[in-house]
Order: C-alpha cells, then structure tokens, then sequence
C-alpha cells in the first residue's frame, strides 16, 4: 500500500475510534492498527514489534507524526494526566476522499476493529495486543495459559488475571472475524 | 591486567572517564576509526568549526549515558510500585551488570556509521542495511565482542547490542521492560542521551547557541516514572523514562533546541546539497556504487580515503564522479532555487516535486536535484511526575503542546542556470501551481 493511500486508511480508522468514543491518542491508534492489520488482514505494510504498551511500529509513529506535521491531522491537548488525542482535519478528509477506493475496501474491516476496541482504554489495548502478538508469533498452537504467561514474563505489570482475560478475548475477536470477514 | 580510571578531556561534560577494561573498547581499531568520521558529515564546509567526530560524541553519550542511569536508579527514586514491575533494580549484581553494558552501549553506539556519518545511507548500502546494522555486526564478532566478553564480569555482546540499537533496529528479539527502558536511555525520542550530546556538541563546534539547554538539571530531574493516576480512563502501568515537574522547563529546552538546530544548522541549504553531491559522487566512484558491509572494509574507509579520492576526481575531468567532486571541491555547488511556501503547500501539497520535475523538462535532469526532509520520531509529549503521578507533558506544558515539527523541502539548480532559472520560476510558478490535484 503507497504511503498516502495508507494514510487514508488511518485516518478513516480514527474517524470511527472517535465516533465510537475512542480516546484516539497516538498509542490508540498505534494498538487498534495492529488489530486492523494482522487480526482483519489490512496490509498497510506496517511492521510491528513488542515495545512501549504491546504491539507498535516505528514507521506508523513517524507516519503519524507526518499525517500531524503536514496538517491531516491535528493534535488537541487534554485535561492531565492525559496525553492529547488526534483529530482529522478538512485536509485529512480530503486525503481520504482522494483514496476513497481503497478506503471503501478496508471499510468493514475497519468497523469491526472500532466496535470491538474503541471503547478500551490503553491498558487494555495494551493487554489485548500483546495477547494477539503471542498468538501469532508462533504461539498459536499453545493453550491460553501458556500464552497468558507469556505476556505476564515480557509486560511484569500485566496480572495473570489480566492476561488470561486478554487471551480468551482475542481468541474469541479471531473467531467472530473469521466468521464475518467479507 | 591492573584496572585504575583513564580521564578525556572534553569541551562538553570536562571530564570522561573510564576504567582500564573499558579503555580496550577505545583503544579497538573500530573505535579509533571514529576519530575519522565527521560528525555532521560535510558541514565543516558552511561551518567551520564543524570537525568534531564520531569519537568525541561517543564519548559523551557514554558519560550522559551513566548520569542518567545514576539518576533513574538511585533508590530515593524508586517507589515500591516501581520495584514490584521492575525487580531487576532491586538487585545489586543485575544494577552493576547493565550499567556497564548501557556505558559500552553507548561507547559503541556509532561504530557503523559510514564516512562522514549519514549522508545517503540508504542508497549507498545494499538493501536491508544501514549503519545501526553495522554497528551490530561489529559489537558482536571480532575484537569488541572479544574485548566485551574479556571484561569483569562478561558482558554478553548481544546485550550491549541490544541496547545501543534498540527496538527499532535490532529486530529479532523481545526486548523486556527494563531492557527497553535502558536502550530509551540511548536512542529514545524524548529523552535519548544520543540526542542530547549531539545538540549540545554540534552546537559548541558550530558556534551557534540553538542547540543549548541546561543538560545538568534536566538529567538529574529525569525519573523512571510512576505509574498513572487511576482515573476514568485506564492508563497503562508500564513504566517509562520520564521528568521530574521540576525539570520541565529544562525539557522543553531540550525539545526547543531539537527544533531550532533542525531548522538552522540540520536543515541548512548549502550543508544539504554538498550531501546530495557527495552522495552523487560516492555512487559513482565506489565499486557496485555502494559501500561494502563486510567488516574489514568498512573499518578500512573512512572521510580521508573520501576526501583523497574526491581531490583527484574534482582535478581530473576524466575521473569517475568529477563533476560532483568538482562541485563540492570548487565550491560551486548547486544553488538553491526553490523552497516551497505554506501558501505554495496548499494549493499544491507536493508543490517541491511539481517545480522540480518542471525544471528538470526546462534543464535536464542532471541540472536539477530535490532533498526533502519530513518529520520522523514521536510527537513531541513525555511523562511529567507531579506529586508521584505521571501526566502527559502536553497536558501540562503548552510549549509541548504546540511544539512544530522540523521539516523541509529544496530544490537546487546547476550554477549555470541560476538566474534564467529564477526568472523562469517566477514568471511561472503561479501558473505551475494553479492546477490543484489531489493530495
């Protein structure tokens, strides 16, 4: 996917994040791209590592930091602790706009990863994408508690509890996609 | 072998220090080989006070490198929250073992840059390389791997590796919490001691006064930070590097003088094009038009070997790569024609690439070179410790809030066609740009 029909695509995405209540941050976006990409098979070239808050791309971080420097994009700062969420601008719209094939054919896929996900807040994205990773990395075979306890090992702060709840949640997404993937 | 502390002077942080096991590491012939490699690559040539090396600020990454690490480590800085998500600072053994690997880390950190550091990296390397790459290669075979491994106690090269690249650039591995924290240390957006020493030593070289601010307070307000508040929201309970509220204003003049020495020094016309012409000759005259990345070969070129062969091409008309030699070595360098306003950004996005490409149709396109830099890294925001809570900056600082992000673009014309090209640009440009596309 060329970089400004990606962009289209990640703006389209936090269109629906924040119709659907989502925060819409930067690490919002960075865990729901994830989802998009390797749970519903949206290809936008991105690749992902295990580092701040689970799943996150060094090249989607600069690419959203682009979208934000050439005016797609603006950032509007909260009340603290919070860091500022990201809205699209007229600029942005029309990005999309000009991409709208390929937006129009990530649309469902879209959809599905907001209504599951924009309602969470960071932790659980966190939780979630992590779970997601280790299943994908090789891990798929393996039963939920192995796979909980592998996340509880590379995030210490993340419960037992938490991690298995995460497991089962993204076993149970995989499964409903599967069955509703166009 | 006797150990006692080794001193370098420096313009910088005054004293360096090490003990003798990690002398060896400089002493290493790849280490060496940095005092042959310009740090800001061919600015001596606007500035020139700019002939500071790879050595020197490795050097001073290593010492901000340790400061930081004593100060995020220290136990009246650690909270039992802390400790519970990260037991590895509880141990004293583990504490001593990764900041020696964090100081070897960032003694390393550049031992892969190609001569004269960046310029043009990515064409002149095969595909899938680039300098952090070498730098690995180099930490983890031969004489550092050798000289790492011989110290008390062992370090693991893989770890020193590890944590000079961090997770954007060594790939193969789960980092954990602490390790990501460590390698933050190094390489990370905000905080990134990297960062630090190049501004405040390009800054001192170049004999301007943007890359400035006080690195004394801010690396003692720095913190592992807490946890956030629990609230409405759910924040995640990783722990990151963060600012003390007390050194804030230190952090936005951190993140001031990242802006400025971008828009002023980084980002200066003439500096930009003796990098695309070097760029330009080094594709003709080294053999493949790329650098080798086997090791030897690597350690064996540096600027000097550059320099000599681009003396003899810029002398002799007939000599691979000559007129860029000639180009930088005479000083007539292609000039800057065209830089792209706001005005001329919205009513056509890629504006540079429409002029460029039209004097090129008008000139040849050997007469006409575009450099276009856009913004990388995160967007300016960090964790603020208030009251033992962390916060966003952003939340509490509208400097970070609203701080711009450096970027630019150029386009340079032969010196030739200097002034028909001005003419012709400004009897055109409006019409070129009247015709709005799509983004």
């Amino acid at each position: 996917m060329e970089q400004a029909a990606r962009g289209a695509v990640i703006l389209s995405l936090m269109k629906q994040l924040r119709e659907r209540g989502s925060w819409c941050g930067a690490t919002d976006i960075q865990k729901t791209a994830y989802f998009l990409q390797t749970l519903t098979d949206v290809d936008m070239g991105l690749d992902f590592v295990l580092y701040k808050h689970g799943p996150y791309s060094f090249g989607l971080r600069d690419h959203i930091t682009q979208l934000v420097a050439y005016g797609f994009v603006k950032r509007v700062p909260d009340q603290p602790p919070y860091a500022p969420h990201l809205e699209v601008t007229e600029r942005g719209e029309k990005l999309i706009h000009s991409h709208r094939e390929t937006v129009e054919a990530a649309e469902e896929h879209i959809t599905f990863i907001s209504e599951h996900l924009a309602q969470e807040g960071i932790a659980v994205l966190e939780r979630l994408g992590t779970a997601l990773l280790f299943t994908l990395n090789g891990a798929t075979e393996a039963d939920q508690e192995t796979r909980a306890r592998a996340i509880t090992e590379a995030k210490p702060h993340v419960s037992p509890e938490e991690a298995l709840e995460a497991v089962k949640r993204v076993d149970a997404m995989r499964a409903e996609w599967a069955a509703v993937a166009p | 072998m006797g150990t006692r502390i080794h001193e370098f002077r420096d313009p910088i942080h005054n004293f360096v220090k090490l003990d003798t096991q990690e002398r060896a590491v400089v002493d290493a012939s790849a280490f060496q080989r940095l005092r042959s490699i310009h740090q800001l690559g061919m600015s001596h040539f606007v500035y020139p006070g700019a002939n500071h090396t790879r050595f020197e600020h490795s050097l001073g990454v290593m010492e901000l490198a340790t400061q930081v690490y004593h100060t995020i480590t220290s136990p009246e800085h650690l909270t039992d929250e802390l400790r519970a998500v990260l037991p590895e600072v509880g141990d004293e053994e583990h504490v001593r073992y990764w900041r020696r690997v964090l100081r070897m880390a960032a003694l390393c950190h550049d031992l892969g840059h190609l001569p004269f550091s960046h310029a043009a990296e990515k064409r002149l390397l095969p595909d899938g390389w680039n300098h952090e790459q070498i730098t690995r290669a180099i930490i983890e075979s031969g004489e550092i791997a050798h000289i790492l491994g011989a110290m008390t106690p062992p370090l693991r090269p893989d770890d020193v590796a590890k944590i000079a690249l961090g997770p954007k650039e060594y790939r193969d591995t789960t980092y954990t919490t602490w390790e990501v924290l460590l390698s933050e240390v190094i390489v990370g957006d905000a905080f990134g001691v990297d960062r630090m020493d190049y501004l405040l030593r390009d800054s001192h070289h170049l004999g301007v006064a943007y890359g400035r601010f006080d690195h004394f307070r801010l690396v003692d307000s720095l913190r592992i930070a807490p946890p956030p508040p629990r609230t409405g929201r759910d924040l995640s309970l990783e722990p990151t590097v963060g600012v003390e509220e007390g050194g804030l204003h230190c952090a936005e003049a951190l993140l001031l003088a990242r802006y400025f020495m971008y828009s002023q020094v980084y980002f200066h016309h003439v500096r930009r094009i003796y990098d695309l012409h070097l760029a330009d000759f080094l594709a003709e005259w080294l053999p493949g038009g790329q650098f080798s990345v086997e090791i030897d070969q690597h350690l064996a070129m540096t600027d000097h070997e550059v320099m000599a062969a681009l003396r003899d091409a810029a002398d002799a008309p007939g000599n691979r790569g000559h007129d860029s030699a000639a180009s930088i070595y005479r000083r007539n360098h292609y000039r800057l024609i065209y830089k792209p306003s706001s005005d001329d950004v919205s009513v056509f996005p890629d504006a540079c690439g429409k002029v460029c490409a039209a004097l090129e149709t008008r000139y040849g396109a050997h007469s006409v070179r575009v450099d276009r830099y856009s913004p990388r890294g995160d967007i300016p925001d960090f964790s603020v410790v208030c009251d033992g809570e962390a916060h966003s900056a952003a939340a509490v600082s509208d400097v970070v809030a609203d701080m711009p992000l450096a970027k630019t673009a150029y386009v340079f014309i032969r010196p030739a066609h200097e002034e028909d090209a001005k003419r012709w640009l400004r009897n055109n440009k409006t019409q070129l740009l009247d015709h709005p596309e799509e983004p």
